[in-house]
């Protein structure tokens, strides 16, 4: 496997994702010959320098054929504000095989609040899985996210204890609220807060309310 | 310093002493996630802030919970000589008061809910004699706790720190005779011995299950390996029950102890504890503990210059309910999703890293320190012939005080839900309760006079489980429990086996359209044989168990459902 440059200077913003981008077009197997192929390209543009994001941008204009070209550059406008850097250090933390993988997705969710998509890619890279395998931990364990969280998060607890309490009617109330009034609000369910003793129980931005206040502060946060 | 001998655990043991019974006053604060919850971190502040301001001498400890959830925030004062004070409730605009309270010597008699006078550790060591001399007249009108049913009737075992100690205090869990076991292990015993011990005292894992302990560890012992691992299951992933959170928060040592001790006796040298993702508190409170362990060399090389070396891990668990399931939370551990494998090869003789592996509940874990000290025989003797020991329950649901508790096996449910539920709320009737998790059964309440036993409880189409216990009330729709137990289920099957991916799909499908209106005779039986199938083909126990709630339902509840079909030629 071949290594990503770990000079931290060489990239700019998002160029490096940009890049890893690019190469997930190539099939798996061609992928190394192409990664040197492009960095030579690369470094000619930025003569020596930081490669900045015009310089990807460039040769993706400059070489690459449809339809590739357009899929790619559908795939840079869903690149956001992720520090290639961060993720590079966060798997450097974290030498060993696939028994960190977990680890790594946690560090990087605490660190950008989900788990962009651009990160698995280097993941991938640098701990030889398959996207797929990061792909599934992704999104078959609940702890992670793949989107960004919205302004306000409200956990709600979907427990049988609060359920009995009357914790499934204010889910059901809060489902149809809050998903008619577009990204301000996140909804997420869980199985038990831990605070039994005040269910129906609900997280709102870190703080814990019980069932009627809950709604009222939902209310609150709805109509501002 | 560095624990070499049994004496230099005495030194520390005196100092933690000192911490909880110290000359000067010392104010805990409940602060596991259900203090918390109520504004306990804020109360901690405040009590420190007055203190200072106020110029009394006194230390502000945090402390975990005692079991009195419905009463939290919880503070305790403790006097030099005086009993210990404990007040519910506490608001944080009674802070200011309360601490005036102990520099003028008096009591908030509106919050206090009981008084220790002393108390005696179950091993026997650790006794604490909190009044010193005659008992003051201002405390004679309060409780002492011991009178009181929420404690006269618990058997507090390994939950008997929780709420006195500090979780971040190494001294102060040996002051209650902590790592006293695993000293008696290391110098007298051999790992046959322990072993031995383990297998007499009858212990079955805590978990659900309910494999006893011993054979799981012979079979770990005799197994060929270069390498071993201990494994402690802290997923705790059951919709109702914080109560093994509540114990990672408040006494993460005894759990530490009970899994070097598991490692001595199996030949491991390392050891995970794996811990629902959601419980940064307990992760935080437990990687604290190990750190300390380690400074003491409890943990690490040459652990008590014994010769036997172990280090231990906290992993945090990725958030999916499977992974209770040991299998599955070996996988996890591996960095794989929590699929569970066939068995055998069973963990014991093939498990993480395809090398022999005990994976134990940590309740079960918190238990091996105490049989070490007593015996098993002793222990053999609590509970009930087949199943020995003590359980931790926690009640949730309509029940009047919500609450987790430890008591004898072999208690009967109807007890456990008056004397520490207090009954059901808002002076309703019980129509219906469910223990052991998700995966127990809904029975009537004429069955509430069923014993806590994993026999008994078993043959009722229920299980011990984890400890969980659902109360509800007579307002409680049957046919909507049962769906929410399947929708859980739909949620949480990891997908493997066709039966258990599909079979709750379908019952999810039949429940809707009995519930829309639109059920017949037919669907009744439909849902019974793919209940059976689901029950033989399904490789663990979630696709064995999960349609156990449904047909529980359509045993116990007939005619809300029936009620509800469409009659025929109609």
């Amino acid at each position: 496997m071949v290594d990503i440059p770990d000079n931290k200077e060489q990239w700019k913003n998002n160029s490096q994702s940009m890049f890893e981008t690019i190469l997930q077009e190539v099939p798996e197997g061609m992928r190394d010959v192409f990664r040197g192929k492009l960095m030579e390209i690369l470094k000619q543009k930025s003569k020596g320098g930081a490669i900045e994001e015009n310089h990807v941008m460039e040769v993706v204009q400059e070489i690459v054929p449809e339809p590739f070209k357009s899929n790619i550059l559908k795939a840079f406008s869903l690149i956001g504000g992720v520090d290639m850097n961060k993720v590079a250090e966060i798997i450097e933390k974290f030498p060993g095989g696939q028994e960190t993988l977990i680890p790594i997705l946690h560090a990087i969710q605490a660190q950008f609040g989900y788990v962009p998509s651009e990160s698995l890619l280097m993941v991938s890279q640098k701990k030889s899985t398959f996207l797929s395998t990061l792909y599934r931990l992704v999104t078959s364990y609940q702890a992670f996210r793949t989107e960004p969280p919205s302004k306000y998060t409200v956990t709600a607890c979907n427990g049988s204890g609060c359920h009995v309490r009357g914790g499934g009617m204010i889910l059901k109330e809060l489902e149809n609220r809050i998903s008619g009034k577009g990204t301000q609000i996140t909804l997420e369910k869980v199985r038990c807060l831990g605070c039994c003793d005040i269910s129906p129980a609900l997280i709102i931005n870190g703080q814990v309310y019980s069932g009627s206040e809950a709604q009222a502060k939902i209310s609150e946060l709805l109509n501002k | 310093m560095e624990i070499k001998k049994v004496s230099d655990l005495e030194k520390i043991r005196k100092e933690g002493m000192n911490l909880i019974c110290s000359p000067m006053t010392r104010i805990t604060v409940g602060t596991a996630t259900c203090g918390l919850a109520k504004g306990a971190g804020k109360i901690f502040e405040a009590l420190k802030y007055e203190v200072k301001k106020q110029k009394v001498k006194a230390d502000v400890v945090t402390v975990g919970c005692n079991g009195l959830c419905y009463a939290e925030p919880i503070v305790e004062v403790i006097r030099s000589g005086r009993p210990r004070i404990t007040y519910g409730n506490v608001s944080i605009e009674r802070v200011r008061e309360l601490v005036k309270s102990i520099r003028t010597g008096r009591l908030l008699n509106d919050l206090v809910l009981m008084r220790r006078d002393r108390e005696k550790s179950p091993v026997g060591t650790g006794f604490i004699q909190y009044t010193q001399g005659k008992l003051p007249k201002a405390f004679a009108g309060i409780t002492e706790y011991r009178r009181l049913g929420f404690f006269k009737n618990q058997m507090k075992l390994i939950s008997k720190n929780a709420g006195t100690i500090s979780p971040e205090k190494i001294e102060e869990y040996i002051a209650m005779a902590g790592y006293t076991a695993l000293a008696k292990a290391l110098t007298k015993m051999s790992p046959e011995a322990v072993v031995k011990e383990v297998t007499a005292s009858k212990i079955r894992g805590r978990g659900g299950a309910g494999y006893p302990t011993g054979a799981k560890w012979q079979a770990c012992r005799m197994a060929n390996g270069d390498k071993k691992y201990v494994v402690c299951n802290g997923s705790e992933g059951d919709p109702e029950i914080g109560m093994h959170r509540s114990f990672l928060e408040s006494d993460p040592h005894s759990i530490i102890e009970g899994i070097i001790i598991a490692g001595y006796a199996v030949g491991a040298q390392e050891g995970y504890i794996y811990v629902n993702d959601r419980y940064l508190l307990a992760m935080e409170r437990m990687e604290s503990a190990i750190k300390q362990a380690e400074d003491l060399n409890l943990l690490g090389d040459n652990i008590m210059d014994s010769g036997f070396s172990f280090s231990l891990q906290v992993k945090r668990g990725g958030g999916a309910y499977i992974c209770g399931e040991e299998t599955a939370l070996l996988n996890a551990l591996e960095g794989s999703f929590g699929e569970p494998q066939s068995r055998p090869p069973y963990p014991a003789q093939k498990g993480l890293f395809g090398k022999p592996t005990v994976v134990n509940n940590l309740e079960t874990l918190a238990n091996i320190p105490l049989i070490i000290l007593k015996g098993g025989k002793w222990f053999s003797g609590i509970g009930t012939r087949l199943s020995t020991g003590t359980k931790i329950i926690a009640l949730s649901g309509n029940i009047a005080q919500t609450c987790w508790v430890e008591v004898p096996l072999g208690m009967k449910i109807k007890d456990i839900i008056d004397i520490f539920g207090k009954g059901i709320a808002k002076g309703k009737k019980i129509k219906a309760f469910q223990t052991g998790g998700p995966s127990g059964g809904i029975l009537p309440a004429r069955l509430l006079n069923l014993k806590l036993d994993y026999e008994q409880l078993c043959r009722a189409g229920s299980l011990l489980g984890s400890g969980g216990l659902l109360v509800m009330d007579e307002d409680t729709n049957m046919l909507d429990m049962a769906k929410f137990f399947t929708d859980f289920f739909a949620d949480e099957s990891c997908g493997k086996c066709t039966s258990c991916r599909e079979g709750v799909k379908q019952l999810q499908y039949i429940l809707l359209s009995i519930i829309e209106g639109q059920g017949t005779e037919g669907h009744i039986s439909l849902m019974k044989r793919i209940a059976a199938a689901m029950a033989d083909t399904s490789a663990c126990a979630l696709g064995k168990t999960a349609a156990v709630p449904i047909i529980s339902v359509m045993k116990h509840f007939p005619r809300e459902i029936k009620g509800r079909l469409i009659k025929k030629g109609a």
